[in-house]
């Protein structure tokens, strides 16, 4: 138990020197102590707005990154799957997808709220595809999965490029879109940013609910259901809420690959593998991650940016591979 | 009690289990023998609620058991697979809790199966035989009414599985629980089971007390070999003569 508190407290620092980490970098560094100093100051004055937009866009990031994370949990235990992640899986192309339509389309409903709709029910629809079209086919294993998420995140990729082609008649859309594929995070203000918090924490809140299952689920699905659970229903909700996750992640942060792959794993190596700890820290450090790497992506090539995208699939995709050798040695 | 009536079960064309009928109660131990492919674990699995009868019905006290959700039978029945998947590579102790109708429950078993040396070791890390007496650990853990296991002592060694099967009979007559349990070796089951249930291609050719079929010429049918009888303090022992 001490143990368990005593990593529960690491992750959640390491949660937040993620964050300061990531609000000092950028084309101003700034010391923490900075930081505070730009939320308890008085008058705004032009470098305190810096920061202040910076300090919201990374904990912007670290929502992002949290979810991600999230969603890199409940994949791979209700996928039976350790390989399973949104980017892989595509569902992270089907929130792009999705996002694409609402920046494209004219806006139908309540103005913004269409865009994490849209991709939520984009990374819903992919994640049901993946899954129906494995069920058909018989495929159960890791590898099989993950080529028809990979075959359908490029189906949906395509048909992202496509859409966005024929629709977009001026630059600006075009534009956002391809920042969007390559992981480009938004800056959400004030209440935006408020309502994206809620829903990551209701994420969060969710998935405890459905630790004790993916736990079982590791039995087999017989053994599991034996022991009391429903697991054509317990799926389909862990799905939900993992698609959920994915959604708001896309929203935010567009497609970024392999957070949900990197943290998860790390925190098996640093905790154990189950579930009720392994959601709980992965939220904190993959967090923590994202808004670390927002940081960097802001100051390597200052004033630009790298997209957020490009750095974490240069450290996960070779994570990935590492992940293969071990498993098939 | 689990009654189980006129049961059939067929999968494609193929009919794994062809009209059996039979009763488990809470307190006996009955041993479910016979060849492979008999249908042995397809009737322990359709009892448990993991398969559905094409005909016939199982129930308990009463009531169909797919009438129960899974959470309530849960709480009336637990069932260790013949194979067990360890896809997560959880500690001894966790495993055990997540059987557990509480905590100190969860501790009990761990002292009562011995495995408190093992309570913190990784369960990939145990060998085959260790992992089967942590999952008989879960299912104990549980304290359901009845216990279904399917041959937990195939990867044990000789002591050990005398250990299982007075554990089994302990459980039956302390806390009245009905277990069934699928046994390979013939004198372990003789030793230690009330009542002997003799399955052969889908069908129930014998239920009968465990001195009746140690003594009668069905297990030579039905496995297919002559065996030759030896009493030693009022126990019957059997031994293949290999025509």
């Amino acid at each position: 138990m001490r143990r368990v508190a005593f990593s529960a407290t690491l992750a959640l620092l390491v949660g937040l020197a993620g964050i300061l980490v990531g609000a000092s970098l950028g084309v101003k560094a700034a010391t923490p102590l900075k930081l505070l100093e730009t939320l308890t100051a008085a008058g705004p004055t032009p470098e305190t707005l810096v920061l202040e937009w910076r300090l919201q866009r990374v904990v912007g990031a670290f929502l992002v990154g949290a979810c991600l994370a999230l969603a890199g949990v409940i994949y791979q235990g209700a996928f039976r799957n350790p390989l399973a992640e949104p980017f892989l899986l595509g569902s992270s192309a089907g929130g792009a997808l999705g996002a694409a339509l609402a920046i494209l389309l004219p806006s139908i409903w309540l103005s913004g709220a269409e865009l994490p709709v849209l991709a939520f029910i984009g990374a819903w629809g992919a994640t049901l595809l993946v899954l129906g079209i494995s069920r058909a086919a018989g495929i159960r294993d890791a590898a099989g999965m993950l080529l028809v998420g990979i075959a359908l995140s490029t189906l949906l990729a395509a048909t992202r490029s496509t859409t966005t082609l024929v629709l977009s008649d001026d630059n600006v859309s075009l534009r956002a879109i391809i920042s969007w594929t390559l992981g480009g995070l938004q800056s959400p203000t004030g209440a935006t940013l408020l309502v994206f918090a809620l829903l990551t924490g209701t994420c969060f809140l969710a998935s405890f609910s459905l630790a004790r299952g993916l736990d079982l689920l590791g039995f087999g699905e017989s053994t599991a259901a034996t022991m009391g659970i429903e697991v054509g229903r317990f799926l389909t909700l862990s799905l939900t809420v993992a698609a959920f996750a994915t959604g708001l992640a896309v929203a935010w942060g567009g497609v970024l690959g392999f957070v949900g792959l990197v943290v998860p794993h790390a925190v098996r190596w640093w905790i154990g593998e189950r579930h009720a700890p392994l959601l709980f820290h992965s939220f904190f450090v993959g967090g923590g991650m994202l808004a670390a790497l927002d940081g960097v992506s802001r100051s390597v090539l200052a004033p630009s940016e790298i997209p957020l995208g490009l750095i974490t699939s240069l450290i996960g995709a070779p994570f990935f591979l590492l992940l293969l050798v071990r498993r098939y040695r | 009690m689990i009654k189980v009536e006129n049961l059939r079960v067929e999968q494609l064309r193929s009919v794994l289990i062809d009209d059996v009928s039979l009763s488990l109660r809470r307190g006996e131990v009955v041993g479910l023998l016979g060849p492979n492919g008999a249908g042995k674990s397809t009737l322990m699995r359709t009892m448990v609620g993991l398969r559905q009868p094409t005909e016939g019905s199982v129930s308990i006290d009463g009531k169909p058991v797919s009438a129960y959700s899974a959470r309530e039978r849960a709480r009336l029945l637990s069932h260790v697979a013949q194979k067990q998947d360890f896809l997560w590579d959880l500690e001894v102790a966790d495993i055990i809790a997540l059987g557990a109708a509480s905590p100190l429950q969860s501790a009990r078993t761990i002292e009562r199966l011995g495995l408190s040396e093992f309570a913190s070791r990784r369960i990939k890390s145990l060998s085959g035989g260790e992992q089967a007496r942590v999952m008989i650990g879960r299912a104990l853990a549980a304290g359901t009414p009845f216990l279904f296991a399917d041959e937990p002592a195939a990867s044990l060694d000789i002591k050990q599985q005398r250990a299982m099967m007075r554990i089994l009979r302990r459980e039956a007559r302390e806390k009245g629980t009905g277990v069934l349990v699928v046994l390979h070796e013939l004198n372990l089951a003789f030793a230690s089971v009330d009542r002997i249930l003799l399955m052969n291609r889908g069908r129930l050719v014998q239920d009968a007390s465990t001195i009746e079929v140690a003594q009668s010429c069905e297990i030579d049918n039905v496995f297919g070999e002559s065996f030759a009888r030896v009493s030693i303090d009022g126990q019957t022992l059997v031994f293949p003569t290999g025509s």
